[in-house]
């Protein structure tokens, strides 16, 4: 590896590929998960819940009267 | 990113992400709002004899007019009503009855009582609360059948609507309410005191299950808090255990076991206290002072009522209760 050129390219592309390879992990650590589930939880809703004619009342609250 | 919502009814405050709904199954959050589910749509519809709450010391010998939602709080593994209380309120059939329907059929029915009750009623607390404040307006009564496990501020808020309320002491240890109902003990005697405070009629339940909260010491212990921070006054009713759900492997309660626990009951100074889910002798309720029978049951009714003027008719002595 003479070449500086070369050597710089090789530098690149490995740095591109670490940065690609730990936002790859963080997004399927964090990222992903939230994103399924709140996809899974709003298919629930909206498929079952929902069709099932189980319309919304609003929540009482408490602390906001404190 | 939709705001998080904390649901602040019961003491578990579940923390619920939008679209999540709460470990009762029946509160969601969506778009950053807390709503129910079940709002006008119960799953149990009845008209029951009081006694079947029970209440004792309440209207005897009146009827109930009873409703339900699916979801529960807690998730006891002895639970007698798992089949709508631990389901999902989509996956039980229900009726559309808004509190003013539940309020005409309840007088239409000829009830004194709108009680909440089979599951636990604080999951479908907006739905009781709306009901039990039209209900008043109208003259009619309302009482829950409780497990306790409810916030203060919204106990509070409710017992001002309340006539009665029936609460299940299911234990007298952390550790039941930790390893068989998933929740603490600690908010239910809070709850108990509170209801003591508002002036609601309060009565107890406790279901005895073999080995699990039929020991005599605990029974005893419990009884004593009960005669020290609600009064001896208070009815306490043991109940026979049968094996459902998830504690099919136990057998059902031996009367020995509860007859047991109600004399370390009356030993420990509580005036009043049945044994429940079996015929004896303990379903009527004597005088404490001469020992006469007063209100005489079989099962759920009421064959001889001698209490007049909230008195026993012979020896005059008061008793605890709202006879009329």
């Amino acid at each position: 590896m003479k070449d500086p050129q070369q050597f710089k390219i090789l530098i690149i592309a490995s740095t591109i590929l670490v940065i690609l390879s730990l936002t790859y992990s963080i997004l399927q650590e964090y990222v992903m998960p939230d994103v399924e589930g709140y996809l899974q939880r709003r298919l629930i809703y909206e498929r079952v819940i929902s069709k099932k004619g189980l319309s919304l009342h609003k929540g009482l609250y408490w602390k906001e009267k404190e | 990113m939709v705001k998080t919502v904390q649901c602040e009814l019961c003491p578990t405050e579940c923390e619920l992400e939008d679209y999540q709904v709460g470990g009762c199954r029946v509160r969601i959050n969506k778009g950053g709002t807390l709503y129910s589910l079940v709002y006008g749509k119960p799953c149990a519809v009845a008209v029951d004899p009081i006694e079947k709450k029970p209440f004792f010391h309440f209207l005897p010998g009146t009827t109930a007019f009873s409703i339900a939602t699916a979801g529960c709080v807690l998730g006891c593994k002895f639970c007698q009503n798992w089949q709508i209380s631990q389901a999902n309120p989509e996956d039980v059939d229900f009726h559309e009855l808004p509190p003013a329907d539940v309020v005409r059929q309840a007088m239409f029915a000829g009830c004194k009582t709108i009680t909440y009750t089979y599951t636990e009623p604080t999951v479908f607390y907006e739905y009781m609360y709306d009901t039990a404040q039209l209900a008043r307006q109208y003259g009619v009564n309302n009482a829950m059948h409780s497990c306790g496990y409810i916030n203060e501020k919204p106990l509070r808020q409710l017992a001002k609507h309340l006539n009665a309320a029936d609460v299940d002491l299911k234990a007298f240890t952390e550790d039941f309410y930790s390893r068989i109902c998933g929740g603490r003990l600690k908010p239910v005697l809070d709850s108990l005191i509170v209801l003591k405070q508002e002036g609601v009629w309060l009565e107890l339940t406790n279901l005895v299950i073999p080995t699990l909260n039929d020991d005599l010491k605990s029974v005893g212990e419990m009884c004593r808090w009960i005669v020290k921070e609600l009064g001896p006054e208070v009815p306490l009713h043991f109940s026979r255990f049968f094996p459902y759900y998830k504690l099919k492997n136990l057998p059902p309660t031996p009367l020995e076991t509860l007859i047991d626990a109600r004399k370390a009951a009356m030993n420990a100074g509580l005036h009043y206290v049945y044994i429940g889910n079996i015929r004896s002798e303990a379903e009527n309720t004597s005088c404490p002072k001469c020992g006469r029978v007063l209100v005489e049951r079989t099962g759920y009714f009421v064959r001889r009522n001698n209490i007049s003027n909230n008195a026993c008719r012979f020896c005059g002595t008061k008793i605890a209760g709202v006879w009329s």
